[in-house]
């Protein structure tokens, strides 16, 4: 069944139906909280396994940290993506910007060899910050700009601090803070908002 | 003179199920059906028009154990809409 429109309620018709495009795009700080945990836990249990431990494959609880984290992301990810009725521009731009991420992630992995894993975590920390700003631009969230603005410092003052450049679990301990700064306590922030907005 | 309106556009459903895809990336048949409050035979009537115009795209795929519909706006309809959006501010201010 058709049914003709005058213009008046034509453009009230336009507007009623682009208002329910909208989402409270809060709900992904749980990727921010497991992302963060994970470099964080992944960060310092490396710090403690060189100056405590003192164990040669200090690297080793990274793959088992970042695979558990990257399976519980995919899980929770598919869940939200299979309930998802509409996909929002904003949802378009974090995947391609995230997405962008990795493969700039997977890059300074595997040419850290050469450089050095001490300038591969700054440079990521860097990266990081980056995504965190643009990621609290799109959504319009000031706490997550200055998390990433705050790691995009940190990352370019450590390469002209020598007490940071000289000594690799120092350079965790670089990661460990940005990491806080710029995913954990945006993220929490994130989720008391998001809790608030729905009560 | 004031221009012709789109009379694919000039008619309640279709215009609901455009201005809902307009504003977002990507949009599957059930959040159309229950955003314009139509039914599931008028929405796909509806769709069809529209994508046989070229007004929108259409993809079907397998959801966990039933079909999912996704549209998406074309650029052809993207323009046809905006089009229209500026014909029907012609009609309502005809003086500008």
């Amino acid at each position: 069944m058709e049914t003709s429109l005058d213009e008046r309620k034509s453009l009230e018709l336009i507007r009623n139906m682009i208002t329910n495009g909208k989402r409270n795009f809060k709900e992904g700080s749980i990727f921010y909280l497991i992302w963060g945990w994970a470099v964080l836990l992944a960060g310092l249990s490396q710090y403690v396994l060189i100056n405590v431990v003192e164990y040669e494959n200090h690297w080793a609880t990274w793959p088992v940290i970042m695979t558990i984290a990257g399976i519980a992301s995919a899980v929770i990810g598919m869940r939200k993506g299979r309930s998802q009725k509409f996909v929002t521009f904003t949802d378009t731009a974090m995947k391609y910007l995230w997405g962008g991420f990795v493969i700039y992630l997977f890059t300074i992995l595997f040419i850290s060899p050469q450089i050095g894993w001490g300038p591969s975590y700054i440079l990521i920390v860097g990266m990081y910050g980056f995504g965190t700003f643009v990621s609290g631009g799109i959504l319009q969230f000031k706490p997550l700009i200055a998390g990433g603005v705050a790691s995009m410092v940190l990352a370019v003052l450590a390469i002209f601090l020598p007490i940071i450049t000289e000594s690799f679990s120092n350079v965790l301990l670089l990661l460990c803070i940005s990491i806080v700064i710029s995913y954990l306590i945006p993220g929490y922030m994130l989720r008391a908002k998001t809790n608030n907005d729905a009560a | 003179m004031l221009p012709e309106l789109d009379p694919l556009l000039h008619s309640e459903l279709r215009l609901k199920i455009i201005s809902i895809l307009m504003g977002v990336a990507s949009a599957d048949f059930t959040h159309i059906m229950e955003t314009s409050g139509a039914t599931r035979g008028n929405v796909s009537v509806q769709l069809k028009k529209l994508e046989d115009a070229g007004y929108i795209s259409i993809k079907k795929s397998f959801g966990k154990s039933y079909p999912v519909t996704t549209c998406k706006i074309t650029d052809v309809g993207r323009s046809a809409f905006e089009t229209y959006v500026e014909s029907i501010s012609k009609y309502l201010n005809p003086d500008k």
